[in-house]
């Protein structure tokens, strides 16, 4: 797993091994210059006949100070453009991946949310290299050089040292089994608190009404006590680890001392040298104090990267020719066509039949869940097709080449995608090489140009974070301008006027329908608005076609088709 | 803001002064620690001690790195202590702050924004309070006292130690200026570039249906290229300012040990103080070091909180001290009189001069178009929210002069979108009456028709229910709503019948119910459904604010136009053609 996510540096080893190298440099002048400077005070001490026999230790701690905060700046400034490398490398290589991906499986991704954790997890992995690889690395490199450079002159000393700072391993890796289990009752106690404030927000005015405001205080209370109790928990493992490798540091120094003393008196020793072992001895341990937080970005990183990976993985690993097959017309036929979704028990949708000429209009009506999203889904391919066949202009969907697949149609769905970028740039999605008057001409149409008037850079203004600027009817009135733009034969919308009221829900629809013109439309709702227009209305239940025929005559029969439409002849026009 | 949370951590000090307390019991250790290295070193290296000599300062040293270890832990645990402590308390007053904000505040989409202000927001301040607090303090008190240690050794290195110390702030606040400057410029352009990929990865179904995705990679790879070179150009001035504390702290380490070498030439100086002072140096710095990356950390947090204090200042709705209760059996009729209402926010009022009577007995059914101030009815009544304009009376009492616990033990209240807590379906049943007995609850659930569907249940009326009542169905939590209404016995029911459809069978079964609940009580209903509002015994129609229209559902079928404008059937497209 680790050298998996380890050929994400691989483009960038010269500078992941700079910047190590920088990394244990700057370490070692730090401890270069404590080492130094015993020495040189060692030596001053013994009052030396000249100076000139200082000078070199004289000049070697300048030199080792100025190095040390240098080196440090540059390790900063490396290790920081290797993290953001290898954050490109891994965005690029999972959107690359993503982007192959069976659109049944993106579907799957997408609606569970997935998408957006796994970028998280992309964001999250920057820390692997910085915080979670370098520190043990240098660390093991530290604990090599001072056994390298202190055993000649004392050898137990410096085997001593160099397992003291390995063994700083050991309450690291314990506190990395520990924090993860006490993590999880964190999160988990976290979890309930937030979903408590979430209940008591949305009731307050129950609980204002049912004077229980007191009570439910007293209980979020109970709750975060929990959630602190659990948090404290956490942070005392974590505080016992990095005081036992302090421990374990100044405990080290004591140990170098007493093996050192008698080989000071047995001679195999000179006398200045024990400062400097003492100084080496404090110095070195400083490799060791990123460590906990090391092992634990480590484990955080290893969790993310299966995460990823067992996402990407379910792209093709190299890039397939497009062999797919073109369709010829825009003919659609439902033949027995199952939808089933992996993880739940009952298809969402069964034996289907439809067979729709190119240009005809047909509403999907049925409450919530009868299968009418899925039904549009099974069209565009982002939803699995388990029994029966589904044929676009002759060809079974699944030997069609996706662009060409895509290209055939145009999705108005329930929530418009905004990206975050100018007006202009998200219209032109639909058609990239559209000339402006093009663009214009589907603003007019869309019925967005009141939209553009109030915007203060017009067409150029950008909409931000999902569009948070615009309101539902115009999101969706983007999605039309879109389609126009984009001229495709087939027309799919799901649930085009939700969210809206009735005099902007009925502008849409009139938008719609003119744009529908010479199209097949496929319009889902459960509004039942529009549906005398459509030249057949399918009735949905449960997954299965429970009536079809035109407005008019369903209206007469009495069946599922007029339950829906006295239902919906009770309300009150308030929507 | 650092004095607010100062003062909202005044119930801590103690732990915080424990913090402190050990952060200087950790210098002093160090210290200990120095001088006992600096006397074994010294006693083997000149005097030429044996190792069984020497036996006593070494295991004295051991005992001070154990000292020390357990100093640190405790450190924490306090700091720790004091963190959580400041935190709980804060989010407490918080919590019971957003509980009492009322209908207006918690409407809609702030649960998200109120929810993440008292979970991350009140998080945030951890950095501030378990770090750069205690760190404020313990960088003016250790290199202080290590500072004395070293100028009692030897008078010039302390002097240097002064001199650089000195210059640390003054070239920080230069440094710091200056990052700030260009980290500001950098800000939004970083904000921009790092959520395009998110962005991007959100969309990729609609960038494949539009056949956009395959050269995303490409601009990601741009993207991501020039995030990381403006990234680095903050970050090249932003290392800046640690960069010159290593160098002075580096530095000066180098300097004292030049300057205290000439001292032991000279004899001046003894070995072992020449050694204590060369330990002690970089443990001058490192407090002015830890406070600098702290400092980041804390200041993060604290403009995290910024909200979190915002919420706790905003002012509680006025509440008069009203102690009026009226005898049993009283007719309780409400008048609204010329009541004018408009939500902080909104461009036009929601209820504007409304003038309402709720007689006495009757079922009054409140309709009109959405936004024309039905719910806000509702809610003046329950005293939700208290008019801005004009009076609410009870049997010509004014509402806000009445003991409001007493008046709202006399309603019973179903919103539109019922809430569920966790717990068991009894418990959410007996919200509004805790004492409700098995059967009262049970009789409750048949008249919402709720007890049906609770037998279905292995657990029955003891299931538990989920967050936000999941494993409900909208029309399941509808009723279980209806009969904690039902339970309280309260002679006066507000219901709030809801828009969202439900399925066709739990319509039904929710219209049945509402009408069942209604018969034969004093009932004000908002109504959306047509069947509903001609059941009632009068009906109000609502049009901007004021009663367009109101009588009895027969005079209203034969005289209002904008009665019979709100039955039209709802085939909007060719009536707005």
């Amino acid at each position: 797993m680790l050298w998996r996510l380890l050929r994400f540096l691989r483009p960038q080893r010269g500078l992941a091994v700079a910047a190590l190298a920088l990394s244990f440099l700057s370490l070692t002048s730090q401890v270069a210059l404590l080492g130094t400077s015993a020495y040189l005070i060692s030596r001053a001490a013994l009052r030396p006949p000249t100076l000139l026999l200082l000078m070199v230790p004289i000049v070697g701690v300048q030199l080792f100070s100025i190095a040390r905060s240098s080196l440090r700046y540059l390790e900063r400034y490396t290790s920081h453009d290797v993290t953001f490398r290898l954050l490109s490398n891994l965005r690029v290589f999972f959107f690359a991946r993503i982007e192959r991906l069976p659109p049944e499986a993106i579907g799957r991704f997408h609606s569970g949310d997935l998408l957006s954790r796994a970028v998280h997890d992309v964001e999250s992995l920057q820390d692997l290299y910085l915080r979670a690889i370098a520190p043990p690395v240098v660390l093991a490199l530290v604990a090599v050089l001072v056994w390298s450079v202190i055993s000649p002159l004392a050898p137990p000393v410096g085997h001593a040292l160099a397992i003291a700072l390995l063994l700083t391993l050991v309450p690291a890796a314990l506190e990395l089994r520990i924090g993860r289990r006490l993590g999880e009752a964190v999160a988990a106690e976290r979890a309930q608190l937030s979903a408590a404030i979430a209940d008591g927000v949305r009731g307050a005015e129950e609980l204002v009404a049912y004077r229980c405001v007191d009570a439910y205080a007293a209980r979020l209370q109970a709750t975060q006590s929990r959630l602190l109790r659990a948090q404290r928990r956490l942070r005392r493992s974590a505080a016992l680890t990095t005081a036992l490798i302090g421990l374990l540091g100044d405990l080290a120094v004591v140990l170098a001392l007493a093996l050192a003393i008698p080989l000071l008196r047995q001679g195999r020793l000179p006398g200045w040298d024990l400062a400097v072992l003492g100084l080496v001895a404090l110095g070195s341990f400083e490799a060791a104090q990123p460590l906990p937080e090391a092992l634990q970005s480590l484990s955080r990183c290893l969790a993310a990267g299966r995460r990823i990976l067992a996402v990407a993985d379910e792209a093709p690993d190299i890039e397939q020719e497009e062999e797919g097959r073109t369709p010829e017309g825009s003919r659609i036929e439902f033949d027995g066509v199952e939808v089933r979704y992996s993880g739940s028990a009952a298809p969402a949708l069964r034996d289907i039949d439809l067979n729709l000429a190119p240009g005809r209009h047909v509403g999907l009506v049925g409450a919530s869940g009868a299968g009418k999203t899925s039904l549009l889904a099974a069209l565009s391919g982002f939803a699995p097709c388990g029994a029966g066949t589904l044929h676009l202009g002759g060809v079974p969907l699944r030997e069609v080449a996706r662009e060409k697949l895509w290209s055939e149609m145009a999705l108005i769905g329930q929530d418009t995608t905004l990206f975050n970028a100018s007006l202009r740039e998200n219209i032109l999605l639909g058609r990239p090489e559209a000339a402006l008057d093009d663009v214009l001409a589907a603003v007019r149409s869309a019925g967005l140009e009141p939209l553009v008037a109030s915007l203060p850079d017009g067409l150029e203004t950008r909409i931000g974070e999902q569009g948070a600027r615009l309101s539902g009817g115009e999101r969706q009135r983007v999605a039309i301008a879109r389609a126009l733009l984009k001229d495709a034969p087939i027309l799919l919308a799901d649930e085009p006027t939700e969210g809206l009221d009735a005099i902007t829900a009925a502008a849409v629809l009139r938008e719609l329908l003119r744009l529908a013109q010479g199209r097949t439309l496929l319009l889902a709702t459960h509004h039942l608005l529009g549906l005398e227009e459509m030249d057949e209305v399918v009735v949905l239940s449960g997954g299965r076609i429970v009536e079809r025929g035109r407005h008019d005559e369903l209206r007469r029969t009495g069946g599922p088709y007029a339950r829906l439409l006295s239902l919906q002849l009770d309300r009150l026009s308030s929507a | 803001m650092h004095r607010r949370i100062l003062r909202e951590a005044a119930s801590g000090r103690l732990l915080l002064a424990a913090t402190v307390l050990l952060g200087a019991g950790g210098a002093l250790a160090i210290i200990a620690q120095a001088l006992l290295l600096a006397e074994i070193v010294a006693r083997a290296f000149l005097g030429g001690a044996a190792l069984a000599a020497l036996a006593r300062p070494l295991l004295l040293l051991a005992g001070v790195a154990l000292l020390r270890a357990a100093l640190a832990f405790l450190r924490r645990e306090a700091a720790d202590a004091f963190s959580a402590k400041v935190r709980g308390e804060i989010r407490n007053r918080l919590l019971a702050r957003i509980l009492a904000l009322g209908p207006v505040a918690t409407s809609g989409e702030r649960t998200g924004e109120l929810v993440a202000t008292a979970l991350d927001g009140v998080e945030g301040l951890d950095p501030y309070l378990a770090h750069y607090l205690p760190q404020m303090a313990l960088a003016a008190i250790v290199p202080l006292a290590l500072l004395a240690v070293v100028t009692a050794e030897n008078l010039l290195a302390g002097a240097l130690l002064l001199l650089t110390a000195g210059l640390l702030p003054y070239f920080m606040s230069l440094l710091g200026r200056a990052a700030e400057r260009s980290a500001a410029r950098q800000w939004r352009t970083l904000q921009l570039l790092s959520a395009h990929f998110l962005d991007v990865v959100r969309g990729l179904p609609t960038l494949q249906l539009f056949g956009r995705s395959r050269r995303q990679v490409e601009i990601i790879r741009q993207v991501s290229e020039r995030h990381r070179s403006a990234t680095l150009d903050t970050l090249k001035i932003a290392f800046l300012s640690s960069f010159a504390l290593e160098l002075i702290a580096s530095l000066s380490t180098a300097l004292v040990a030049v300057e205290i070498s000439f001292g032991l030439l000279s004899g001046t100086l003894p070995f072992q103080s020449a050694l204590a002072i060369l330990i002690l140096v970089p443990e001058f710095y490192l407090p002015l070091r830890s406070l600098g990356s702290d400092f980041h950390a804390g200041v993060a947090g604290v403009a995290a909180a910024e909200r979190t204090f915002a919420l706790l200042d905003e002012p509680r709705p006025p509440r008069g001290p009203g102690t009026r209760r009226l005898p049993d059996r009283s007719p309780l009729e409400v008048r609204l009189c010329s009541v004018g209402y408009t939500y902080p926010g909104a461009d036009r009022p929601a209820l504007d001069g409304l003038d309402l009577v709720w007689r006495s007995g009757e079922v009054l059914a409140v309709v009109g178009a959405s936004g024309a101030g039905k719910t806000t009815i509702l809610r003046l009544v329950l005293r939700l929210l208290e008019p801005q304009a004009g009076e609410v009376l009870v049997d010509g009492t004014p509402l806000r002069e009445m003991d409001l616990d007493w008046w709202r033990r006399q309603i019973a209240y179903v919103p539109q979108a019922p809430q569920l807590f966790a717990g068991t379906i009894r418990e959410n049943i007996q919200l509004g009456r805790m004492d409700a007995s098995p059967e009262d609850v049970e009789a409750a659930a048949r008249a919402a028709r709720a007890h049906d569907f609770i037998c279905a249940r292995p657990e029955g009326y003891d299931a538990l229910v989920e967050e936000g009542g999941r494993g409900l169905s909208g029309g399941e939590r509808q009723r279980i709503a209806l009969a904690r209404a039902l339970a309280t016995r309260a002679p006066l029911l507000l219901l709030d019948e809801p828009t969202a459809r439900l399925d066709a069978e739990a319509d039904d079964a929710l219209s049945a119910a509402i009408a069942g609940a209604a018969s034969g009580r004093r009932a004000l209903i908002v109504a959306h459904r047509l069947s509903t509002a001609e059941r009632a015994d009068r009906i109000a129609v609502l049009r901007d604010g004021r009663i367009a229209d109101i009588g009895t559902p027969e005079q209203l079928r034969q005289g209002s136009a904008v009665y019979a404008n709100l039955r039209r059937a709802y085939f909007p497209l060719r009536e707005v053609d």
